[in-house]
Formats: C-alpha cells, sequence, structure tokens
C-alpha cells in the first residue's frame, strides 16, 4: 500500500513535468504570478487530476463489477453504461455542442442504460447474476450498433471528435471537484461493504449462509458501480483496459481482501491512467494520442508478465 | 431424554419447480441428535438444508429455529447458530486458505470490525482439526477436490454454529478423513450438544455415526426417527428402489446394495 502511495506520487509529480513547454514545477509553486505557473495550474493540475481521479473511478468500479457478477472478465462497461454515455456523447458532438453538453449528454445516456438494465434485469423481482449478465451485455451490443450506425452517418470533420471520445479523451478535463466528491464517496461506502464483498465473492449462498444480505448488496454494487462508471466515462470516454486490469493486477500480487484492494485499486488505477495520460501527450510533440491505446500498451505486457510470474508460484 | 429443540419443522411443502419435494414434513431435531438425510438423487436433501437455513422460503409451512419462526430472525442472527456446508462451493478469485477459513467468521464481526487475533485463533484451530495445518498460506487454486472441502468445512467449523447443517460432507473425501470428520462431529454433539444434520449417500457412514435418520422417498413422503428402528432393508429398498441386503460383522450392520 505503501509502493502504491509513493507511486502515485511520483506518477503525479512525473506528469507536472512533462508538456510542450518546459516548467519548472517548484519556481511555479513559488511564484504564482509567471505564465509557468498559469501552465502548470490551469492546464496540467486539471489534467493530472482529472486522470487520476478518471483511473480512480475505472479502477473501483471493475473491482465491483468483478465481484458483483463473479467473473474475472468484467470490466465496468460490460452492463452497457459506457455504450449509453457514447451514444449521448456523439449525439452532442454531431451537434457540435460544447463539453458541458456533451459532458450532460454522456451522463443522461450512462443512466438511461443503468435505470434500463436495473428494470429489465429486476424482472418481476426473481434475480440473479447470469439474467444481469446478459441484459447488460445484449444491451451493450444495441449500443454498439447504434455508435457504428452514428459513426458511419456522421460528417468526416465530426468523426475524429468522436472516434477520440470512443477511445478515451482527457482533453474535456474542466471541473475536477464533482468528479472528485464522487470517487470520495463511492470509495467510503464500497468500503463499508468491503468485507461483505469478500464473502460475495464466494458465491451468493455462500454470502447468505454466512449472514449477508445478498440481493440488497448486489443492488448496492451495481447501483454504485454504475455510477462510478459513468462519472469516469463522462470525465473522459471510455477509456479501456484500466477497470479490467487494476483489480486483477493488484489480486496477482496477493492482494485478495477488498478492504486493501478497493483503496489500492483507486491508487493504481489513479496513477496508471496518470502515467498513461503524461505519454500519450508527451511521446510526439505534434500529435497527442488517444489514452485509450497507451493504457492498453501499458496495461497488457504487465497484465502478461503478472499472470506468468503468478502461475509460478 | 432429549434436549432442547434446535430446529422444528411444520406442515413443510418443498417444491423444485413444479415437482413435490415434501409435503406435511413435521420434524423435530433437538439439541445433542445427530441426523442423516438419506434420499435419491433429487429427493430434495440439498433444497430441505437450505431452507432450513434459511436461504429459501418454504413453499409452504414454517420452519422454527429454537422455537421461533426462523423468517424473524435476521439474516446475520441466523448465521450466528447455524453454519451450512454447501455441496458446491466455486472461486473464481485466487485467495489463501486462512483468508477463506476466516471468512467463517463473518457472522461474528460487525461492518467495520476486523479480525482480531482471537479470530485468527479460531480459523487455525478449525483448519488444525481438518489436517491443514501449514496451508495457511496456500493458494485456493492449488487445492485438491478433497482438500478443497476440508477447508469449506474448517470455515465452516471457524463459524462455531450451534447447528450444523452439512450437505454430502464426506464428498471427495478419502476413507481417512471420510471417518475422522463424521467422527469429530459425534463427539462434538455428544460433548458440546451441538446439533448436526447430514445429507448423505453412504448408508453405512449414516449407521454407524448419526443416531436419527430421515428418509426423503420419491414421492414426497418421508419418514423420520432413530437410526436402529428405520435403517433396515426393508425401508432402503423403497427408498433407492434398489434391493438391499444387510450383513453383521459383529460390530456393525453393512448394508450392500443388491
Amino acid at each position: 500500500m505503501l509502493t502504491l502511495i509513493a507511486g502515485t506520487l511520483l506518477a503525479g509529480w512525473f506528469s507536472l513535468n512533462s508538456g510542450s513547454v518546459p516548467v519548472a514545477v517548484w519556481d511555479a509553486f513559488q511564484h504564482p504570478q509567471t505564465v509557468n505557473a498559469q501552465v502548470l495550474w490551469e492546464l496540467r493540475v486539471p489534467r493530472t487530476a482529472t486522470a487520476f481521479i478518471t483511473g480512480a473511478l475505472l479502477g473501483i468500479a471493475g473491482a465491483l463489477m468483478q465481484v458483483l457478477l463473479r467473473n474475472p472478465l468484467a470490466d465496468p462497461y460490460i452492463l452497457g453504461v459506457s455504450g449509453g454515455a457514447s451514444v449521448g456523447a456523439l449525439l452532442a458532438i454531431l451537434a457540435g455542442a460544447g463539453t458541458l453538453v456533451l459532458q450532460s449528454s454522456a451522463f443522461a445516456g450512462a443512466l438511461f442504460s443503468t435505470l434500463l438494465v436495473f428494470s429489465l434485469a429486476h424482472g418481476r423481482g426473481n434475480w440473479n447474476t447470469t439474467r444481469l449478465l446478459l441484459t447488460g451485455v445484449v444491451l451493450a451490443a444495441g449500443w454498439g450498433a447504434l455508435i457504428s450506425l452514428l459513426l458511419a452517418t456522421s460528417p468526416g470533420t465530426r468523426i475524429q471528435g468522436m472516434l477520440f471520445w470512443l477511445m478515451g479523451d482527457l482533453s474535456y478535463a474542466s471541473y475536477v471537484l464533482p468528479g472528485f466528491i464522487v470517487l470520495l464517496t463511492g470509495l467510503l461506502l464500497s468500503l463499508m461493504t468491503a468485507r461483505h464483498l469478500n464473502v460475495l465473492a464466494l458465491g451468493a449462498l455462500q454470502a447468505g449462509a454466512l449472514g449477508v444480505p445478498v440481493e440488497r448488496l448486489r443492488w448496492q454494487i451495481y447501483v454504485l458501480a454504475s455510477l462510478l462508471t459513468a462519472a469516469a466515462v463522462v470525465q473522459a470516454g471510455s477509456i479501456g483496459f484500466i477497470g479490467l486490469i487494476v483489480p486483477h493486477m493488484l489480486r496477482l500480487t496477493g492482494m485478495h481482501d477488498y478492504r486493501f484492494l478497493l483503496p489500492a485499486s483507486v491508487l493504481a488505477g489513479g496513477s496508471l491512467l496518470i502515467i498513461a495520460d503524461t505519454l500519450a501527450r508527451s511521446m510526439f510533440t505534434d500529435i497527442n494520442l488517444p489514452v485509450g491505446v497507451i493504457t492498453a500498451a501499458i496495461g497488457v505486457p504487465v497484465f502478461i508478465f503478472l499472470l506468468y510470474r503468478g502461475s509460478r508460484m | 431424554m432429549t434436549g432442547k429443540m434446535a430446529l422444528q419443522t411444520s406442515d413443510l411443502r418443498l417444491l423444485a419447480g413444479n415437482k413435490l419435494l415434501c409435503q406435511q414434513l413435521d420434524w423435530q431435531v433437538h439439541a445433542g441428535e445427530y441426523w442423516a438425510i438419506l434420499g435419491l438423487n433429487g429427493t430434495g436433501k440439498t433444497t430441505l438444508l437450505h431452507t432450513l437455513a434459511g436461504l429459501r422460503q418454504p413453499d409452504q409451512g414454517t420452519v422454527y429455529l429454537q422455537q421461533t419462526n426462523l423468517a424473524q430472525y435476521a439474516r446475520r442472527e441466523v448465521a450466528r447458530t447455524i453454519g451450512l456446508l454447501l455441496q458446491e462451493n466455486h472461486e473464481p478469485f485466487p485467495g489463501t486458505v486462512l483468508e477463506h477459513v476466516l471468512i467463517g467468521r463473518h457472522p461474528h464481526l460487525h461492518n467495520w470490525q476486523w479480525e482480531t487475533p482471537g479470530d485468527i485463533q479460531l480459523a487455525r484451530h478449525a483448519m488444525d482439526i481438518m489436517d491443514l495445518a501449514g496451508y495457511e498460506t496456500r493458494n485456493i487454486t492449488s487445492l485438491s477436490g478433497g482438500e478443497r472441502q476440508r477447508m469449506a468445512i474448517a470455515t465452516v467449523l471457524a463459524q462455531q454454529p450451534n447447528i450444523f447443517l452439512l450437505d454430502e460432507p464426506v464428498n471427495h473425501l478419502d476413507w481417512h478423513h471420510q471417518h475422522q470428520l463424521l467422527q469429530y462431529f459425534s463427539d462434538v454433539v455428544k460433548q458440546q450438544n451441538k446439533t448436526v444434520v447430514m445429507a448423505v449417500h453412504d448408508v453405512n457412514l449414516a449407521a454407524r455415526y448419526c443416531d436419527h435418520v430421515l428418509m426423503m422417498f420419491v414421492d414426497g413422503q418421508t419418514l423420520a426417527g432413530p437410526v436402529d428402528e428405520l435403517l433396515t432393508t426393508d425401508n432402503l429398498n423403497r427408498l433407492y428402489g434398489h434391493d438391499v441386503s444387510c450383513i453383521n460383522t459383529g460390530q456393525h450392520n453393512l448394508f450392500i446394495p443388491l
């Protein structure tokens, strides 16, 4: 855990120091009137903070979805939250709307998708994970088709913005505070149920036999994970891999208890996305890569390495 | 002389889909009794155990836990009194054996409370009983079927319930561990006045260790009573729809399917 905190701070420092203009960070902190300080406070700090918050949200949401569905392959987007958000966002881009409208539209889409899955899977009260998973996956596929339709019919000038958003893009970063509040609330709420989650990971029957109110807990997790995902997607589009691999990376290092796993997912998800975003905007001077490309490029080899090492233990 | 009432069912009716499992079951289990549930596959042994543990509602009738309607208990209260060993366990995520056994302490801890050294000691003791000393840091995924089963039983032991509901506890266990396990529960029943109800397929184990038996017939009928009275070749013929013969070895009655 200490290693993770140190890693997060280091990643933050690295991110603040990188950019198209060299800025001496200490100097800028000490002399807040300079241009450099403006660059730091108005561009890099919000961007770094947004990267951290988004990664952290995805990390927790991924850990929650995996235990909810008892499926190691689950990620925050598996139940269609990001699909709904994407359709909302693409429509806003198509209409040429500004950042605020785009984010609201994406959030509305995510919320609509969450409620739709909730009501469809709930049915007549008799709920099970398979039904939730199938409903979510089918709905996600439906959103996918709508996204393709939008991409195919949109004018060329809008396509790049759309693609960037779909691959995950932190350049819309603006307000940090709402995301931070969501993250903090989400972390606290999920920590309250963390020991229940340890039991739920062993299955609904086992959890019930050990006194866990399974149905209520599951709905809580579902709603919480969906809202966290929605908050992340609204800030930065659908950035892949973080929510899937961060909890696994931590498990492979021997962390199984959700009381540790959840805060660790915050730190690891956050710092991974900071690093990825820093690389994405500084690797080439003339183009900004979509950050989703970098998360995949970092995440996949790290994950395979841990998996390989883990299998020999 | 009988002990206090541990579990009681009144006019209990259980269904699996539309299939009748049992009906009008009026059954009393007292503290200090060791019950075996016998029956063919699909006659409702597991469903009955889950109903007794409060994991599903009776389709009709009532279950009483220590003379109070089970439905009136909070989940956590039930889990402090009743320990249920499930027939199948499947863990999709990695974890160590000690972590898993410690999960048994869950109903005894408050929301924000962490496991105390006392809880860890109880978990280790349960592991010792199940011959799992030294397995603390082993990853669950590397265990054999029998070791996994012993871990699941250790988890129920760490839960320290007064009533044990065991669904096929000897599954995957070798002869040595089968007899060690059932002897252990026999001692617990006699010395600590606890209650054990187990679903089992081996009639000879039931005859040797249990004092009572509940037979669940295909047509939803049931027979409950002391082992000596009910375990007869006639009853077993009817129960399994298979000819059974009995050999007396001098020490035990051995039942053999023909």
